[in-house]
């Protein structure tokens, strides 16, 4: 994208304004993403606040190849990823396993959904993180397997099958849901 | 819908607009941190403590094992993890801190690498840390900061200070945990615990990871993961794994596996560790400022800084870090250390052999001589080469490294933009110092080279007057800060257009006056509508255009006079297009589609050039988009798409367009009414052939009918017989032909309206003119046989034919009384002629006879032979004054004691041979002529005022100079500007610097001279006199003196 390209140039050059475009641009998208894989709106935005935060210091260190919303998807996506391992090993200690699905926050995306939506939401809340991953990337986040595959640093082919898993299991818990 | 069905739609529109606190809070946080880090810089002074852990090539030495400690000790500072795991590992860290000594044996495994193993020893009370590898030991004490190493291979023995140097101003491996948990805090590891049988043992297996989230951002490493196995019963760590990913190197993944035990005591010292005894300490030791100096001489080379290299090579106060610059200064290769290198060098007391002085400069001089074989290559070798070289400088005068230079060799256009690509015959890369040499064949006839500079971060610069087969090039101005300019374009409502074609024609600022010229550059726009053109020069300014399918095509309007007014840097233009009208159509004939491909329909404003045209496809239909919906248009086809057909197209007229709509036209052809047309001289009353007219739509009540009229709808030219016949639709129309009139101007004439009716089978249309004078006639030679070859009177041509036949037709009348020249296709025949009459007979015939040569001498009247005065022929007219051909057949070549000849000279015309600039005393007058023969005008005198001017100082006196300041209306410096004085044919010329500066050098001393600034307000010339003073110029808007 050119804009971005642009807004990199400028922010790189320390420009307050090409950052708060980036922010304006991005914030929607990266807290929508966030809040998908995380189902928690409040974690959602501490994450994307940090990572705004540390973004905004890296300036001119940041070398950058790819495309912007790549980059800002790939980084927030790798902190829920430590947020989610932080918070699946909690209930080692304080037992809590069913914390996460059983959690009445757990759709926070309804607050803006459609009840279509927030069976939705609730569906993928229940898929394993890894499946939740691929699918909230890919389809939301707009990246390309490979893309995926970079960042978690595993191979295309296990990226594709977690997408079609995962994409099976949603099918299975809506469907189960509607004939309910 | 069932959300099962459609999951991938579902998800795509997911959406969470983020609560208004949080937004307002996180931007400003965002923003503060930005400012901060601007405060905080520069960023080398906080040194990155993972780079360090990767990178340093002495925590290489105990990579794995002090990390691991870093991480144990440190956990239970982690902000008070509050989670089991972490209050677990604390008890683990305390017991460890009870022990005396720790024993770790670890395996690196390096991917794609042979496995290496360590042997590690923790003093914890004595502060020492030894490590034992296959080949060397080392030691770290950090009581007395001292560093021991010892390899077996070689029996190498170093003792040096632990420096005081980036994290090791920590002066303890444990003061360095410290540092680690300051960054650790940021970002804490995730720490889990399990439970597990191994080797019959309880333990508890920690793992401890972490992934960096910000990748690219702080460090090197992808993902950190190590597992700790603790022994359950006494809570002591007895064994572990690390496993590190690197971000780049593909991913390379190193694994170390280790084992610890606690033994009561460790290595006293590093002949405890298998150093035979023999081996002595030595006993000089590296003191912190030697250790400074080298560090400063190797960060030096890492940036590239000959100076600082130079100066710690002159004023160093150790040898050692002299010789280190001394190898830095060959690694680098620059010229300009050979100096001072061959002055220490010089001063070497040593042995010869050992002189790092002397190896230095051979070796740059090597390296010189490499680049300049290495970096050129040349593609074919021809018989005359061009040499370029120069140097590239930033506007502040800095050397550029790694320009790509480049030379194109071209095919010249009818116009400069117009040049064909041919090839690249050149490349070169300019080197530290920002120089460049390349070598290339010279350009053919009609061909020409360019050089280009390109790298990229600077803008894309030319370089056009290669002259000559040495050309040292001061090209000073190719590095400027690359800029840009960008912008988006919508539509009417504000919806950004995907594709819409942007054109920018570039004009570049007048301070590069050698890359001002116009290029074009094209552009599609994003999905968000943006485009952007970059690498454009700063102060670059431009014309732009936007254009769709479909809309009208918007242009910048000029400013003033300023046709340009776009600036480089301009990074949110706006365009707004505004729907245009489409047309649709297709062609028929009787009735039925005429199914005819590549037909050119050309949509015209009323009374008005083409606005849009299309080409039908291979059904005859077309497509004319952009059209202006508050105007009315005419679709017409040119007849000649219909030649041999008999068909025309009936002009569709009056319509109508709406904005963002398709009007459907159906143009219909009509066989047409053979009309015949003679066009007669008005003096012979006799057909003139081959004379041009056209065919308008005419009608004589178009005030009140309001029918547009004069739209040339058929063009022809009579043939031999004087006819021509077209086919013209049944409408009223008028023949346009052009006239000799008595002036010798050429006079549109017009004949009488006339109709074709539908019914008519045939129209007759007869007009009078005076027709142009006429050449016609043979070329023989001297035996009567017809020659080929051209004839030539002013600017028109013709050529003969096999028969010797040519025709002039069109002379104009002014020309009668010139001379005109024929010559054979060898050039080895020729005449020259008076074109006294018009000739229309083809009995006219010229004689062509062989040319001859003038030879003879220019001198000064004191008998010297002058070079610089060039002797031409000129034409002697009737009335005894003479003119010079704009354009010579002839060639005069000139020696440089004045001997001259002027080769290929035809008879026919009396001649005079005269020098430039005028002032031979005589010009020598040759009568009537004899073909063959080689004339010698003898000794040609030049007059001494003419002298004067021809004659420059002798070179002793060319040794003053003239500087000054060139500044502008409001006294700012003007950079870039061209200051030039001309001297005989030597021309002075520099170009004003960063400072507004100019300086010529060379000059005679004391003269007169005409000094030219180029300046965008206008060219002005001022009178100097080269005295050693400055000249300083202020420059106005419309100032000429």
């Amino acid at each position: 994208m050119i804009e971005d390209k642009l807004l990199m140039w400028k922010f790189k050059r320390g420009s307050r304004d090409a950052l708060q475009r980036i922010y304006e641009k991005y914030v929607g998208y990266l807290v929508t993403l966030a809040t998908a894989l995380l189902n928690d709106v409040n974690t959602a935005e501490d994450i994307v606040h940090d990572f705004f935060v540390s973004f905004a210091q890296s300036g001119e260190k940041l070398r950058l190849d790819g495309s912007l919303r790549g980059y800002l998807a790939t980084c927030v996506a790798n902190r829920a990823r430590d947020k989610m391992r932080t918070r699946r090993r909690q209930p080692l200690a304080l037992d809590e396993a069913n914390s996460i699905c059983s959690n009445a926050r757990g759709s926070e995306l309804s607050a803006v959904c459609s009840e279509e939506l927030q069976q939705l939401s609730y569906a993928i809340a229940q898929l394993p993180y890894e499946q939740r991953e691929v699918i909230i990337l890919h389809l939301q986040g707009g990246m390309m397997f490979s893309q995926i595959g970079r960042l978690q640093g595993i191979s295309v082919n296990t990226i594709r099958s977690r997408y079609r898993y995962g994409l099976d299991k949603l099918r299975s818990l809506l469907n189960s849901e509607v004939t309910k | 819908m069932r959300p099962s069905e459609n999951i991938s739609k579902l998800i795509r529109i997911l959406h969470v607009t983020p609560s208004a606190e949080m937004y307002e809070s996180t931007l400003r946080d965002a923003l503060e941190a930005q400012e901060k880090s601007k405060k905080i810089k520069p960023a080398p002074a906080q040194p990155n403590i993972w780079t360090i852990i990767v990178k340093s090539p002495i925590t290489k030495l105990a990579a794995a094992a002090v990390i691991i400690i870093a991480v144990v000790v440190s956990i239970n500072q982690f902000g008070g993890s509050p989670d089991m795991a972490g209050i677990a590992l604390a008890d683990v860290i305390e017991n460890m801190k009870k022990v005396p000594w720790m024993e770790v044996v670890s395996t690196e495994y390096p991917e794609g690498e042979e496995p290496r193993t360590h042997h590690e020893w923790y003093g914890f009370a004595s502060k020492k840390t030894f490590v034992k590898y296959a080949d060397s030991v080392c030691c770290f004490d950090y009581a007395n900061r001292k560093q021991y190493f010892y390899r077996f291979s070689d029996q190498a023995f170093e003792v040096t200070e632990l420096p005081e140097h980036s994290f090791y101003r920590a002066n303890s491996a444990f003061s360095f945990v410290n540092e680690f948990i300051q960054y650790a805090k940021d970002d804490r590891f995730l720490v889990t615990q399990r439970k597990d049988i191994l080797n019959g043992e309880d333990v508890k297996i920690f793992e401890l990871s972490k992934s960096f989230p910000d990748v690219g951002m702080t460090t090197d490493v992808a993902t950190f993961k190590i597992e700790l196995i603790v022994n359950r019963e006494n809570k002591l760590l007895f064994a572990g794994s690390a496993k590190r990913k690197l971000l780049h190197e593909g991913g390379k993944t190193t694994t170390y596996n280790f084992k610890v035990t606690y033994p009561e005591s460790g290595p006293r010292d590093i002949y405890a560790l298998g150093v035979p005894s023999t081996a002595q300490l030595p006993t000089v030791y590296a003191s912190d400022k030697l250790y400074e100096e080298l560090n400063e001489a190797r960060e030096m080379f890492a940036v590239g800084d000959v100076e600082g290299l130079v100066t710690i090579l002159l004023q160093g106060q150790f040898e050692e870090s002299k010789v280190a610059a001394a190898n830095y200064l060959a690694k680098i290769g620059d010229l300009s250390a050979v100096g001072p290198l061959e002055k220490l060098a010089e001063e070497w007391q040593e042995e010869t052999a050992d002189n790092p002085f002397a190896a230095a400069v051979s070796e740059i001089r090597k390296r010189l001589e490499e680049e300049d074989t290495e970096d050129t290559t040349q593609i074919t070798e021809a018989e005359k080469n061009i040499t370029c070289s120069g140097i590239v400088l930033d506007p502040n005068d800095n050397p550029i490294e790694g320009i790509d230079v480049r030379a194109e060799l071209y095919y010249n256009g009818y116009y400069t933009d117009w040049r064909i690509f041919a090839e690249t015959t050149a490349k070169a890369r300019t080197n530290k110092s920002g120089q460049f040499k390349l070598s290339m064949p010279s350009a053919k006839y009609g061909m020409h080279h360019i050089l280009v500079f390109e790298h990229p971060e600077y803008a894309t610069n030319w370089y056009h007057n290669i002259r000559g087969t040495r050309v040292n090039l001061g090209v000073h101005m190719v590095g400027a800060e690359p800029s840009f300019v960008a912008g988006q374009v919508i539509d009417e409502e504000g919806n950004v257009i995907e594709g819409a074609v942007v054109r920018a024609l570039v004009k570049c600022h007048q301070s590069y006056p050698k890359t001002g010229r116009r290029a074009t550059l094209t552009t599609y726009t994003d999905s968000e509508g943006w485009f952007l053109f970059d690498k454009l020069y700063e102060g670059a300014r431009l014309h732009v255009d936007a254009w769709k399918e479909g809309y009208l095509r918007y242009s910048t309007e000029s400013i003033g006079r300023d046709a340009y007014p776009v600036r480089a840097g301009m990074d949110y233009l706006l365009f707004t297009l505004e729907p245009g009208g489409t047309i649709i159509g297709h062609l028929t004939s009787r009735g039925k589609p005429y199914r005819r491909e590549g037909i050119l329909v050309v949509a015209r404003r009323t009374g008005s050039a083409a606005s849009g045209q299309a080409v039908t496809d291979k059904n005859g239909e077309f497509k004319i988009s952009g059209l202006d919906p508050k105007r009315r248009y005419t679709l017409t086809i040119d007849e000649r798409f219909f030649i041999g057909t008999g068909l025309i197209c009936k002009p569709a007229e009056n319509i109508q367009v709406g904005a963002g709509e398709k009007s459907k036209v159906v143009l219909e052809l009509q066989a047409g009414v053979p009309v015949t047309f003679r066009i007669i001289d008005s003096d012979t009353g006799q057909a003139v052939y081959n004379q041009p007219f056209s065919v308008v739509l005419w009608d004589p009540n178009y005030h009140e009918t309001r029918k547009p009229v004069n739209i040339r709808v058929a063009s022809g030219r009579t043939d031999a017989s004087g006819r021509s016949v077209l086919m013209l639709t049944p409408n009223v129309y008028q023949l346009h032909t052009s006239e000799w009139d008595a002036q010798g101007e050429s006079e549109e004439r017009l004949s009488k309206d006339f109709n074709v009716g539908a019914d008519s089978n045939e129209v007759s249309v007869e007009v009078s003119i005076t027709p142009y004078p006429k050449l016609y006639g043979r070329l023989v030679d001297t035996e009567g046989k017809p020659v080929e070859g051209q004839v030539t009177v002013v600017g028109e041509q013709a050529i003969s034919n096999v028969a010797g036949e040519f025709a002039l037709s069109r002379l104009h009348p002014t020309d009668l009384g010139r001379a005109g020249y024929a010559f054979a296709k060898d050039k080895r025949l020729g005449r020259a002629f008076f074109c006294r009459e018009v000739i229309d007979t083809n009995q006219t015939e010229i004689v062509l006879e062989p040319l001859f040569d003038i030879v003879g001498r220019v001198i000064d009247p004191n008998g010297e032979g002058l070079a610089d005065a060039l002797p031409k022929v000129g034409i002697l007219m009737s009335n005894g004054r003479w003119y010079r051909e704009r354009i010579a057949w002839w060639k005069t070549v000139v020696d440089k004691d004045g001997w001259f000849r002027i080769k290929g000279v035809p008879v026919g015309v009396p001649m005079v041979v005269s020098i430039t600039p005028p002032g031979a005393e005589p010009d020598v007058i040759l009568g009537p002529l004899q073909p063959g023969e080689e004339i010698d005008v003898g000794n040609i005198v030049v007059k001494v005022e003419v002298l004067e001017r021809l004659r420059e100082p002798a070179d002793a006196e060319w040794y003053g100079n003239l500087s000054g300041l060139v500044t502008d209306e409001y006294g700012d410096p003007v950079m870039g500007t061209l200051v030039e004085t001309r001297i005989g044919r030597r021309y002075f010329r520099d170009f004003t610097d960063i400072d507004g500066r100019y300086e010529l050098t060379g000059l005679p001393r004391g003269e007169k001279l005409k000094l030219n600034i180029e300046h965008r307000y206008a060219p002005a010339s001022y009178d100097v006199v080269c005295d050693g003073n400055d000249f300083d110029v202020q420059l106005s808007p419309g100032e000429q003196k």
